[in-house]
């Protein structure tokens, strides 16, 4: 009877999410004159520029992978966003809902779900664009190209570990808000996307002690190149995040309550 | 009240020994917050720390199945207790415990998307009320089917009017389960074709679930509703002033009132058995009457107080203070399309004419309400008062054979006092009365305890005049409208005379023998009309003086036409001669000369009134208004001015 229950609260907590996401969802693109291109333009956009200034200084001179340098941070930077996002969207949502949550009482956890329907929307679309890109470069993945579909879950997970902790704080603090775009390109030049580890230096303490460059790189690997002898390292940083994630989910819990009566 | 550290296990709200505060320091606000945020537990208090209470010690439980009505006036706490029951706030101390599902009714679109179809938002509207996601299809079609908007269903909202989203939202609210319902002044039970679907629902909500129902006061509550309740709590500035069964705390069985009514309409409980005037004891008090409004200015003048002496200059000031409540009433009033009643005004006959009805005036002048759809009640033929501002007039005496009319003001001008700073059951009888009468099953109240509550601090002096010019519009009575050959058998000219007792003018042994012989020297030289009869209209005591050689008029009146009849006989006087704050005062609006006496300038409200009178009110008439102070002055004297006013004329 319990279980039941439990299933029913867990169905309609994610049917509300849907639906939340779906409201955002149409409000955002029925304004725009493009419509749902723009959700395909956007990260094409945001990459370009990388690319195409990588490719000019040979950043990913020597990659391990031995593929062309757009293929190489092209899959990069889709991971990157998929972990970014996981980040940015609950906030996202959180924000986007506040005058509901401050009116009437309803499942928080709605909202976060909400979020990560937005991840999965894109993800959708990175999926798409990175075969694309796969295809245009005539590269074959190995068979591990389904460990690295696989490793988007521990890479969500771990966006949500930090996304879920700091979406109560935004709704109070505008800091972290405020923080997010400069925190984005701080975050993501301290883990090898666009660029190859270096072997000796300050940026090269940083990647080697960032768990985040194995969130990328191992998926990164086992879709284009096949399996890579710190492939633990992926296990181990998914294990950080994941205990991360655990605390964050207490915190949203117990933070939600208190926000709730600040939202202005 | 003991703590419920016992709780009983039926209990399913229960406020334990609650505060809630806010700090007035938005740095400690944040801090605070984000520790709590982080730690999980309340900070104490800083150092110099100013806060305001909202909520202070309160404690209460309502049972499963239980309705609760929360009475307060604004801002003492009513919806902070609401969202401490929905989870929208959190106790700064104490305990809540809430068990089960939480409905918090409102109207308010709540995750509307203008891009949105009907459908869409219904879905998602359900889905955030909790409906249950396998059923959603058959439960939005439904909800829509009810509303009578199957046909819109995929118009989008930015295109549907925002009556009809807010009455999908609020159906909605109703329609979907849940075991607490809170309605935090949002009843919806006007008579119309929505109006009766939600009554539907809101009635199997009140025979099913627990229920809190939020008001300022009782008097907009539907019997429908009220005989469904349990329990009351009145609050005021968040302490509890009283909680308890309703039966007990109103100290009438209201339901069984009811059912006697139902069994026989034309048996009306007695007058007597409703209305208490004494309001001298507060406990008494709020067992005979709806919710005291008078604690309202008692609330606001102590708040001013408070800040005053605390912040000086930085304080809001008295004016600022009632500025703003008024404000709040009103808005909260007049913000429909319902008929508007005004009064029943049964009070002092002179705050009637020199506040209450100029203050209507500004009021319908300043929120341009049609005045066609507004009835005002009062008493003994006042009619043509109030048919001057262009309303529909329904006095009393319609409302109640002579028997009981009698009884009525027998017991109002006897009481301690009849001022009216709150609504009292026997008004509120009366006003189901008028309503039965004049077909209206839904209509805004303004009540006399509004305009009481406002001028209360000019006339205790706390405030200038200057106030009461704010909120009232003075014009000459230009609109009556009679038959003036109505004489009355009267001669062509004569003199007006009416005495009553005040403060300024007491029923002293001096005053007596000034007045008996100032009416036997007018009788000698004038045609002098008296007004006296044994009717008592207000509380304030008539001179009963010889009438030998004065034209009377007690056999032309009785409780449903004196004032009628003083009206239109003062109307056509060369002089009215009187006291001020009887109806003598009201002749400078029919543009008659008038002449007033008082003995005591400095007693009850004269100074404020006379000063009213002489510098601001008769700048509007085309007559003039006189006020001699007999103290100072012999008969003779008097007699003089009354000569030259006369002759004048």
């Amino acid at each position: 009877m319990k279980i039941d229950q439990l299933k029913k609260e867990a169905h309609n907590t994610v049917k509300l999410g849907w639906f939340l996401f779906l409201r955002d969802f149409r409000y955002r693109f029925r304004q725009t004159y493009f419509g749902y291109i723009w959700a395909v333009i956007k990260p094409l956009l945001s990459a370009l520029p990388i690319i195409i200034v990588g490719n000019q200084f040979d950043l990913a001179k020597n990659n391990p992978l031995q593929v062309n340098y757009a293929v190489f941070s092209f899959v990069g930077l889709m991971l990157w966003q998929v972990f970014w996002d996981s980040i940015v969207f609950p906030q996202w949502m959180l924000r986007r809902t506040r005058s509901i949550l401050k009116r009437v009482p309803f499942k928080y956890w709605a909202v976060v779900l909400a979020g990560c329907f937005y991840v999965l929307f894109n993800l959708l679309i990175y999926i798409v664009l990175t075969a694309m890109v796969l295809i245009i470069y005539k590269i074959s993945p190995p068979w591990t190209v389904f460990l690295s579909i696989f490793a988007l879950i521990p890479l969500i997970l771990s966006g949500l570990s930090i996304g879920i902790f700091i979406a109560p704080l935004t709704l109070v603090y505008l800091d972290l808000r405020y923080s997010l775009p400069t925190l984005a390109s701080i975050l993501l030049w301290s883990v090898p996307v666009a660029y190859v580890t270096p072997d000796k230096g300050l940026l090269s303490l940083v990647n080697r002690w960032n768990p985040l460059t194995f969130l990328i790189n191992t998926p990164r690997a086992w879709l284009i190149s096949g399996f890579n002898s710190s492939d633990w390292l992926f296990l181990l940083s998914f294990t950080l995040f994941f205990a991360l994630f655990l605390g964050s989910v207490k915190f949203y819990k117990r933070a939600m309550p208190l926000v709730v009566e600040q939202i202005v | 009240m003991d703590n419920y550290k016992k709780a009983d296990p039926g209990d399913v709200i229960i406020f334990d020994n609650v505060s809630k505060f806010y700090s007035l320091d938005i740095k400690i606000t944040k801090r605070r917050t984000l520790h709590s945020i982080f730690f999980g537990k309340k900070r104490g208090w800083e150092e110099d720390e100013r806060v305001r209470y909202v909520l202070r010690n309160l404690t209460f439980s309502v049972k499963e199945g239980e309705k609760l009505l929360v009475l307060g006036p604004s801002e003492s706490g009513k919806s902070t207790i609401a969202k401490l029951i929905c989870g929208l706030a959190y106790p700064t101390e104490g305990k809540v415990t809430v068990k089960g599902k939480v409905r918090y009714v409102t109207s308010t679109p709540v995750a509307s998307n203008p891009l949105m179809t009907l459908n869409e938002y219904s879905h998602l509207l359900a889905m955030v009320c909790g409906a249950d996601a396998r059923h959603l299809s058959e439960l939005c079609n439904g909800i829509l089917n009810d509303c009578e908007l199957t046909d819109m269903k995929d118009t989008k909202i930015y295109d549907l009017p925002g009556r009809i989203l807010k009455e999908l939202v609020y159906y909605t609210m109703l329609y979907i389960d849940a075991d607490i319902y809170i309605f935090d002044n949002t009843l919806r039970l006007d008579r119309s074709r929505f109006g009766d679907l939600c009554w539907n629902k809101i009635e199997k909500i009140l025979k099913e679930r627990t229920v809190v129902i939020l008001k300022k006061d009782i008097q907009h509550l539907d019997e429908r509703v009220i005989k469904y309740l349990d329990k009351v709590l009145i609050i005021e500035e968040g302490k509890t002033v009283s909680f308890g069964p309703y039966a007990k705390i109103f100290g009438l069985n209201y339901r069984t009132n009811m059912n006697e009514k139902k069994e026989d309409i034309g048996k009306q409980p007695s007058y007597s058995v409703y209305h208490n005037g004494n309001i001298s004891d507060r406990d008494e008090q709020q067992r005979q009457t709806s919710y005291p409004v008078y604690l309202v200015i008692n609330r606001i003048l102590r708040e001013y107080k408070k800040t005053n002496s605390k912040t000086g200059e930085q304080a809001p000031s008295l004016e600022e203070l009632l500025h703003v409540n008024l404000r709040k009433e009103l808005e909260e009033i007049l913000d429909t399309s319902k008929t508007i009643v005004l009064g029943p005004y049964i009070s002092d006959v002179g705050v009637e004419f020199t506040y209450w009805i100029p203050f209507l005036r500004w009021l319908i002048h300043t929120y341009k309400l049609d005045s066609r759809r507004i009835i005002a009640i009062s008493r003994c033929g006042a009619r043509l008062w109030y048919e001057d501002l262009g309303v529909e007039y329904l006095d009393i005496s319609d409302l109640m054979d002579d028997s009981e009319l009698a009884e009525y003001f027998r017991t109002i001008t006897t009481g301690w006092n009849m001022k009216q700073f709150y609504l009292t059951v026997g008004e509120k009888e009366i006003l189901k009365r008028a309503a039965q009468k004049a077909k209206i099953h839904d209509y805004s109240l303004i009540h006399p305890a509004l305009m009481w509550n406002l001028f209360l601090p000019v006339w205790k002096r706390f405030l200038p005049l200057d106030f009461i010019y704010n909120y009232t519009a003075y014009e000459p009575f230009n609109h009556l409208c009679w038959n003036k050959k109505d004489t009355f058998g009267l001669p062509e000219n004569y003199i007006v005379v009416k005495f009553s007792f005040f403060p300024y003018f007491p029923q002293t042994r001096e005053n007596l023998s000034f007045l008996d012989e100032l009416i036997r020297i007018l009788a000698r030289n004038f045609n002098v009309v008296s007004l006296h009869t044994d009717i008592l209209v207000d509380r304030h005591k008539e001179f009963n003086y010889d009438a030998n050689g004065l034209y009377e008029i007690r056999d032309k009146v009785n409780y449903k036409n004196i004032l009628e009849i003083q009206t239109k006989i003062m109307s056509n006087a060369a002089l009215c001669l009187g006291v001020l704050g009887n109806i003598i005062s009201f002749a400078p609006y029919l543009n008659v000369k008038t002449l007033s006496i008082y003995s005591n300038r400095e007693a009850g409200t004269l100074p404020v009134t006379l000063t009213l009178y002489e510098s601001y009110i008769s700048r509007f008439f085309k007559s003039t208004y006189s006020a001699l102070d007999i103290s100072k002055m012999g008969v003779s004297d008097v007699v003089d001015v009354i000569e030259k006013c006369y002759i004048a004329d």
